[in-house]
């Protein structure tokens, strides 16, 4: 199971994280779990239109061990990319004026968070959750 | 040279090409018969036999001309294209009833006497472009009424997205269904405030029971409502968190802190009634001193 959405409007961010909650929910996680992940993929996908403009969230399942699956989701566009990493982090932190708690709150939701950043070429962020949530 | 004059020789034959058209649509019980009968389809049909030999004039090259010729034929495609969706059909059943149409005509040029090699390949390419054109109208003409239903849809939630309910003396109700995006965010703010100062609230009611998704854009838009709200001296109640996004909101540190939140809309509306209660205590008490005050 692998989609990918195009990111060009708000309406897409909308579409991406009801996609992902619907993989989620094949996958068999819980309502929360649902919760958690639609709203990272709606955190990622505003910040690529927020910042970048356009881009793309790809949605794929995961499989681990003998008994653990879980979803990933890679959001990457050809933005200006993040300037100082550390500070994107911080909570409060906003370059947009807005509440910055994004990209912090995002990690927190997720088991595995990284950012793949280079400034004037771009960002790709890729986010894990699994089923039991164990693997770090 | 003419490459559509055998097409108009064939196509004249009208009368027994409808009725081969109709028996074969008729043995195989096609869809848009049954849908919209078998009368109606034959006297399009014969509509569209009548109109057919107007697309074979040689110089429909020139754009204009085309269009010119091209004119009857849309105004069938469009008639018989609404009445089809008006009756739930889809492209799916229009376009085999067409094509039936193109399989006969082509069994008749290839069977013509008089053909010629060259004959036959320029009738079936007059033929294909025939179809090809009426094909792309169709499909154009399709497209436009869907994207026009789609535009009033989303004219239409957009206009109930956010009701402002009057549910007590001095007491606003504001239900939130859905997605909430910038836009919508907009419209509603302005809506909650302008009922405010209408109707000299104080206090309103912000139920998100509705709203699947608080993220920390959500979030901020609903702070800010309710900061703008307090401005124009109205105090928000916010209810109807559902556990999984009051979880993930914790999560994500959204500090929704100066909010008076309340479970549902209920306990929302209980709350501001026994505030309302105490102020009229509170102020039948002052003026009871200050009464007493006065008399002393």
């Amino acid at each position: 199971m692998q989609e990918t959405i195009q990111i060009l409007s708000e309406a897409d961010a909308i579409v991406a994280r009801q996609r992902g909650r619907e993989i989620a929910r094949t996958l068999g996680f819980s309502i929360v779990d649902q919760t958690r992940i639609a709203i990272s993929i709606s955190e990622l996908a505003r910040n690529i239109i927020l910042y970048a403009g356009t881009g793309e969230v790809l949605i794929t399942d995961l499989v681990a061990g003998y008994d653990d699956i879980g979803i990933e989701v890679i959001a990457a566009d050809n933005g200006p990319g993040i300037s100082d990493l550390n500070l994107a982090l911080v909570d409060g932190y906003s370059t947009s004026n807005g509440l910055g708690m994004g990209l912090p709150g995002t990690k927190r939701l997720m088991d595995e968070f990284s950012i793949d950043t280079t400034p004037g070429v771009g960002t790709r962020i890729t986010i894990r959750k699994w089923l039991h949530s164990r693997h770090f | 040279m003419d490459h559509f004059k055998s097409l108009r020789t064939i196509v004249a034959d009208r009368e027994s090409i409808v009725t081969e058209w109709m028996a074969q649509l008729a043995a195989e019980r096609h869809e848009l018969h049954e849908l919209l009968g078998s009368e109606y389809i034959r006297q399009q049909s014969e509509t569209l036999l009548i109109e057919f030999p107007r697309l074979t004039v040689p110089g429909t090259a020139s754009p204009d001309r085309e269009r010119d010729s091209y004119e009857g034929v849309s105004r069938w495609l469009q008639n018989i294209s609404l009445r089809t969706a008006q009756h739930g059909g889809s492209p799916h059943t229009f376009m085999p009833y067409l094509l039936r149409l193109k399989a006969i005509i082509s069994e008749r040029v290839k069977d013509h006497p008089e053909m010629t090699m060259q004959d036959l390949y320029d009738g079936l390419t007059a033929l294909d472009r025939v179809f090809d054109r009426i094909n792309h109208l169709y499909y154009d003409f399709y497209l436009n009424r869907r994207e026009q239903v789609i535009k009033a849809q989303a004219l239409a939630i957009q206009e109930l997205s956010a009701p402002v309910i009057q549910v007590w003396n001095g007491i606003l109700a504001l239900p939130l269904i859905g997605a909430i995006d910038t836009q919508r965010a907009k419209g509603i703010m302005e809506n909650l405030l302008r009922e405010v100062v209408r109707t000299k609230s104080p206090h309103v009611i912000i139920d998100i029971t509705g709203v699947p998704i608080v993220d920390t854009g959500v979030a901020e838009r609903l702070i800010k409502t309710v900061e703008a709200a307090r401005l124009v001296g109205a105090e928000c109640v916010m209810t109807g968190i559902r556990p999984e996004v009051a979880q993930t909101l914790v999560m994500l540190g959204v500090n929704l802190g100066d909010i008076v939140t309340k479970a549902t809309l209920q306990a929302g509306l209980s709350y501001i009634l026994q505030r309302i209660r105490q102020g009229e205590q509170e102020a039948a008490f002052a003026d009871t001193k200050i009464l007493e005050e006065s008399v002393s």
